[in-house]
């Protein structure tokens, strides 16, 4: 039982409103758990670009190119996640909904938020690091902030695997 | 010529920063869970003592009504109605109820206890959550960046505001302790007031009447003064003294009204009422503008046992230190919550227990807050702490001035009377002085003292001196 309060308060703090149980609220729920993970991946990318302006402004050509391959994976991902189709998910048309698939819902939804506080704050802190003039290792930590974007966008998948097949 | 590079000069690495950015995310959620646990708990154990609560009302009720037995044997031993034989098998009875109370209240206490030490345990707990919490803040501030350390730090601002709601409640179950404790020593000495009868311990004779009459006088006394204007008051929070010549916050108060039998009770006596007369200087926070805030309180008031003067029309017992400190205690409660200096002279026609003055006499009370001052309303003599400096320039203020010239008359009168009779009654010896009534008291309290005669009430006559 994923269902405590230690865990919903968490997503009620970032989402306000949250709330699967009601009929009403539950589609709400839904596009404002995506809309948040919309805007804190935008936030996100304005880091990395940040970072890829100065690494041009350098001539680092390698690192503009690798930072340039996320962006434009941050950007697919916001347009499948703003565009998914959750709206025909039978979760949302019908009364009541078990607890068993309400657990499921609120764990995919702390899995992308966790997943998307990784995200959000490496981007931070290589901005920060670039600022230093630490950079010698930028490319793998570029490389790894791709690979949790790539497992965010599995997670994402299934979500929406889970909400359309039930 | 190659561009210098300004950002991207490779001095040094990264490092894992995904690992360190999981790690601050991971404390944050820890820290959170962690609060989130012990208000929980500290709710829910809180909810659990405001349950047993409940069962300290019942105590409360069954304690009052113990007291009222107690005071209801007192009254009827007084009036003749019981023999001391029959008052100490009555009290014999009443033994097992007054262990069984003294059992409940223990029990109380001992829960409040296990409460206090559960919430030293969350905030021990908190403690450590916080050191924690500076330490990762500071290495996360050496080795990257501000908006790292704001992060922790509003996590330690959310442990601080938890730690002060804990301290609060904390707070909040001493002063229910202290509140036990002294209901405890209430009914340890409940027995007292009827074996004082019993045993015939010396104890004073004071009328309703002559306790309103003394009350009257003490606050018209201290209002007197308190209105000769320029008037000077003391603060040592300020280390100043305000010359007061107008009080814009005074106020007269009537403690019997509220809490016990009216003015007049039902034979149209006159009963004390325990009334009080306020002093205080406040400041508010800007000139004109802002909340007032107390910096000083002179304050006196009488303090009686209403209930007998309205049972019996007369008191004989002293006060105790249990009855004091039950009195006291909302004074400096009130004072430390406030922060103010509070004097307060309370004057007891009936006198003060050898132990109470023990006690406000000693150095061992010197309260920052409060300061006492006890008056003997009947023999004039005033009780403090005489090593507390703050205190001095109020004591005339309180202090029971009486007319020597006018006692030393009556004295007189009575040793010439007193040549030819008996006994002299009280009421006609008013009748032929026309003398106040404290005045002739005073005289009859000086003669027994200089062993001429001694003092006894007479049912039906009212007091009379006799040999």
């Amino acid at each position: 039982m994923v269902t405590t309060t230690s865990v919903i308060e968490f997503l009620g703090k970032l989402v306000p409103g949250y709330d699967y149980r009601a009929k009403k609220s539950r589609l709400n729920t839904d596009r404002s758990v995506r809309e948040k993970l919309a805007r804190e991946l935008r936030k996100a990318a304005v880091n990395l670009k940040e970072v890829s302006d100065l690494a041009y402004r350098d001539g680092r050509r390698e690192v503009v190119d690798h930072i340039k391959d996320i962006l434009k994976a941050i950007d697919l991902f916001v347009v499948e996640i703003e565009a998914a189709p959750f709206g025909q998910s039978p979760l949302f048309k019908q009364d009541g909904v078990s607890d068993e698939d309400i657990d499921h819902m609120i764990e995919f939804d702390r899995q992308l938020v966790t997943q998307l506080e990784v995200i959000t704050k490496t981007s931070e802190l290589i901005y920060d690091h670039v600022l230093k003039g630490e950079t010698s290792d930028i490319v793998m930590q570029v490389r790894k902030l791709k690979k949790e974007l790539d497992l965010m966008k599995n997670t994402f998948s299934d979500r929406l695997d889970y909400f359309m097949k039930r | 010529m190659a561009k210098e590079p300004l950002f991207f000069k490779d001095e040094g690495a990264m490092g894992d920063v995904f690992e360190v950015a999981k790690q601050i995310i991971e404390q944050t959620r820890l820290s959170r869970d962690e609060r989130s646990r012990v208000a929980t708990i500290t709710e829910e154990r809180l909810k659990q003592l405001t349950g047993k609560f409940i069962e300290y009302d019942t105590i409360n009720a069954q304690n009052n009504e113990y007291r009222i037995r107690i005071h209801q044997l007192r009254v009827r031993l007084l009036k003749g109605e019981l023999t001391p034989e029959e008052a100490k098998k009555a009290l014999d009875a009443l033994a097992a109820e007054r262990e069984e109370l003294q059992k409940k209240y223990a029990g109380l206490v001992e829960l409040l206890d296990g409460q206090m030490k559960n919430i030293d345990t969350e905030v021990e707990t908190l403690n450590t959550r916080e050191a924690d919490l500076t330490r990762q803040r500071d290495q996360y501030h050496s080795a990257l960046h501000m908006e790292v350390k704001w992060l922790a730090e509003g996590e330690l601002k959310e442990i601080a505001g938890l730690r002060e709601s804990l301290k609060k409640k904390r707070d909040s179950l001493v002063e229910e302790k202290t509140l036990i404790f002294n209901k405890k020593a209430e009914l340890a000495e409940s027995f007292s007031l009827v074996e004082d009868v019993i045993g015939r311990k010396r104890t004073r004779y004071v009328s309703a009447e002559n306790a309103r009459t003394s009350e009257l006088d003490f606050l018209a006394r201290f209002d007197m003064k308190m209105n000769a204007f320029p008037v000077k008051i003391f603060s040592p929070h300020e280390s100043k003294t305000y010359t007061v010549t107008d009080w814009k916050d005074h106020y007269h108060y009537d403690a019997g009204q509220a809490t016990a039998a009216p003015v007049k009770d039902a034979a149209d006596t006159v009963i004390p009422a325990n009334a009080g007369s306020v002093y205080a200087i406040e400041h508010k926070d800007l000139a004109y503008l802002g909340k007032s805030h107390r910096k000083v309180v002179a304050e006196a008031f009488s303090y009686c046992n209403i209930s007998d003067y309205a049972d019996l029309g007369f008191d004989t017992r002293a006060v105790t230190l249990t009855t004091l400190m039950g009195v006291l205690h909302p004074f400096i409660q009130e004072a430390e919550a406030g922060d103010y200096y509070h004097v307060l002279g309370i004057a007891s026609p009936t006198g003060w227990a050898d132990d109470v003055i023990a006690w406000v006499t000693g150095a061992a009370y010197a309260s920052r807050n409060v300061a006492i001052c006890l008056i003997d309303s009947v023999l004039g003599e005033v009780y403090y702490n005489k090593n507390d400096n703050r205190i001095l320039s109020y004591i005339d203020y309180f202090r029971h001035e009486f007319d020597r010239e006018r006692v030393d008359t009556i004295k007189t009168v009575i040793r010439a009377d007193f040549e030819s009779v008996e006994y002299l009654e009280f009421e006609k010896m008013f009748e032929k002085t026309k003398e106040e009534r404290f005045i002739i008291q005073l005289a009859f309290y000086e003669l027994e003292r200089e062993k001429v005669g001694r003092i006894k009430f007479v049912e039906g006559v009212g007091m009379v001196f006799m040999r």
